[in-house]
């Protein structure tokens, strides 16, 4: 694919020139121009405005001009000058369009936003350019959620709400991410610096070089604290929006919220992933300075070590390492837990505990032997109904069990099939017909 | 992970769960630094005890300035090993490229081939090939090349494991403190006097000059005699 539009492009780049070279296309951004034109740009993000009157125009170059050309004379024919050669290279254009208006309304186009766009994205973030930023995203959310109280037809969410999420909201944090790359740029430079400065006067550089990367470190801190707090409350805001954006079934809108989210997480991540980095390197400089740097006033390790080196074929020398076998003190194994099989003793199983055994004379088995001899035949719950009101109610759960094998070891069981019988104290059982034995 | 407080005997340091590990890297000479958090607190508790128990042995556990611990052998104890030549040369030219505030800029990370660029500078070829190759250089220049950066790789492999290096990429070479341990002969005043302390301490050992092989131009596969040492062993 890419292949291909480098061939397309390629193919279609002589007729591109030669266009070009026909109209005689051409660019001549003077200092003073540039810096009007940065200056235009702050002056629409300070304005919350991409367009500008006239005579605002000449008072921001007239500004610009007092920096460039301190004292210059005539600054408002300069001022005119400057805005034709930028109309005229089509960086400025008139936005006022076909309406009748004595001084136009002008806006810087893509073309100067681009040239801008290079020349301020070292911009490096600082604490007051990302709350200024920060505070910025949170008045548009504001503006955002309480237009979406009101909220009212889908032409008024898009308008209100999501222009303001896409546009505002999309350019605030562009400007944040802008600045962050400014400022990942400046670290680089400061890595280079600390090298440099070291490698320049090595000892006396100490200070400067801690100053340096402490005042990074305070910085990252600073912007990372910053990030937490700020990033939270405006998570806080877009899930605000979010959900009365779901309430009134817009569903655009919640696009547009998860999008800004996913924004921010990156920018919030991006703080705590370079104060990381930056925390390494510290470490790693601080290191050098301690084990080397001040270790070695005269630089004289390095030079000593080159000559050890030059004269290894002569004097070779040699690091002694541990090759030791290895230990022998055995552990003792851990004793394996063996798992008893689970066995109830006999006759414990259906005695509850704290619960005591049942009246030492009333004897289960002789009873059930009795009755069975008495009846010749009797109903498990008939039997029961009998025997449970000679005990105590807390016995009477656990005596059903033994008196049922008391009566099924005298005599022969046969199930009744018409399920559970009610018995004395709230006990069912499901009933049988206990037949005495010929002979016991 | 388990919180340990210090340790109120031997039998408590040997009872650690980290014990076996540690023990086992620095009799096979592996140098701990403080990037290893966990073995090193291990190390720094229980150091008391772990010096008396390596004493027996004839060891002494020593902890650098730089903060790594490693094992060094008495002069006599058997069971002592040294780094080759190879080994050795490249250690030090690594020891000395870190010293270089430049390695600054990629906290503490260089490329390969800067180690032989920089030893190809010190030691002249014909040395330089018996000490990294253990054999003559041979007469194509791209073929010894090859060979002098396979001995480099494999000297590298082997500092790896001991703890001087880590090689985060097939072309990168990343120092640990423990690389500290081959300036340990120039911090003294005077270098041979650094040298000969060291030495008198058994920190380092003096070997007698290698075989000085002619360069006859010719490929040979004859090998150098001299590889690790296992110093006092069987003596």
């Amino acid at each position: 694919m890419a292949t291909a539009e480098t061939e397309e492009a390629r193919r279609d780049l002589p007729r591109m020139l030669a266009e070009l070279s026909q109209v005689e296309a051409a660019l001549e951004v003077k200092p003073v121009d540039l810096g009007f034109l940065v200056a235009l740009r702050f002056h629409g993000e300070a304005h919350g405005t991409s367009s500008v009157e006239e005579e605002t125009l000449r008072e921001v170059f007239e500004g610009v001009s007092e920096v460039y050309n301190p004292g210059a004379p005539l600054p408002q024919k300069a001022a005119a000058h400057a805005i034709e050669r930028l109309r005229q290279q089509r960086l400025l254009a008139r936005v006022d369009g076909a309406r009748l208006v004595r001084a136009g309304a002008y806006a810087l186009t893509g073309l100067a936003r681009g040239i801008v766009d290079f020349f301020i994205e070292d911009g490096a973030l600082t604490r007051e350019s990302l709350e200024l930023l920060l505070s910025s995203l949170r008045a548009t959310l504001t503006a955002a959620s309480q237009a979406a109280r009101k909220g009212s037809d889908e032409a008024f969410w898009d308008r209100e709400v999501s222009e303001r999420l896409r546009v505002v909201v999309a350019d605030l944090i562009d400007a944040i991410d802008r600045r962050q790359r400014g400022l990942d740029a400046q670290q680089a430079d400061i890595r280079e610096e600390v090298a440099s400065m070291l490698e320049r006067e090595w000892f006396e550089a100490i200070d400067r070089c801690e100053a340096l990367l402490d005042e990074t470190a305070r910085t990252l801190r600073e912007l990372n604290g910053v990030l937490v707090v700020e990033v939270e409350a405006i998570e806080g805001q877009l899930q605000d929006i979010e959900e009365l954006a779901r309430a009134a079934g817009v569903a655009s809108v919640e696009v547009a919220v998860r999008e800004v989210t996913d924004q921010l997480t990156r920018i919030a991540h991006w703080g705590e992933a370079r104060m990381e980095a930056w925390s390494a390197y510290f470490q790693f400089v601080q290191r050098y300075i301690r084990s080397v740097v001040r270790l070695d006033r005269d630089r004289a390790f390095s030079r000593r070590l080159r000559e050890l080196i030059r004269q290894f074929p002569e004097r070779e020398w040699r690091i002694p390492i541990a090759q030791m076998p290895a230990f022998r003190g055995l552990r003792e194994p851990e004793r394996r837990r063996i798992e008893e099989p689970v066995r109830w003793r006999r006759g414990e199983r259906s005695r509850p505990k704290d619960v005591p055994p049942s009246e030492p004379d009333f004897d289960e088995d002789a009873w059930a032997r009795d009755l069975l001899a008495e009846r010749g035949a009797v109903r498990l719950s008939e039997a029961l109904e009998e025997a449970l009101p000679k005990l105590a109610e807390a016995q009477r759960f656990a005596a059903v069990g033994r008196i049922a094998h008391a009566l099924a070891t005298h005599g022969a069981v046969r199930p009744v099939t018409d399920g559970w019988t009610a018995v004395e104290g709230g006990l069912e059982v499901q009933d049988w017909i206990i037949e005495a034995r010929e002979a016991t | 992970m388990e919180d340990v407080g210090p340790f109120q005997s031997l039998e408590d340091v040997i009872r650690d769960e980290r014990f076996a590990d540690v023990d086992t890297r620095l009799r096979a000479g592996v140098h701990i630094d403080d990037e290893d958090v966990s073995a090193y607190a291990f190390l720094d508790d229980g150091q008391p005890w772990l010096s008396d128990f390596y004493d027996a042995y004839g060891y002494e556990l020593v902890e650098a300035q730089e903060r790594y611990w490693y094992l060094v052998p008495n002069r006599d104890v058997a069971w002592a090993g040294q780094l080759t030549r190879a080994e050795m040369v490249v250690g030090t030219t690594l020891a000395l490229l870190h010293l270089d505030p430049t390695t600054l800029r990629h906290e503490g990370r260089l490329p390969k081939d800067q180690v032989l660029e920089t030893l190809s500078r010190l030691i002249e070829p014909k040395a330089l090939s018996i000490f990294l190759k253990g054999k003559r250089r041979h007469h194509n220049a791209a073929v010894e090349e090859e060979q002098l950066r396979k001995a480099v790789d494999k000297a590298l492999r082997e500092l790896k494991r001991l703890g001087f290096v880590e090689l985060p990429d097939s072309d990168t070479v990343r120092v640990r403190s423990a690389i500290f341990r081959f300036t340990e002969p120039v911090r003294d005043r005077e270098q041979r006097a650094g040298l000969e302390q060291l030495v008198a301490h058994g920190y380092v050992e003096a070997e007698e000059e290698p075989d000085g092989d002619e360069d006859d131009g010719e490929a040979t596969v004859e090998e150098d005699p001299e590889d690790r040492d296992h110093a006092g062993e069987g003596s």
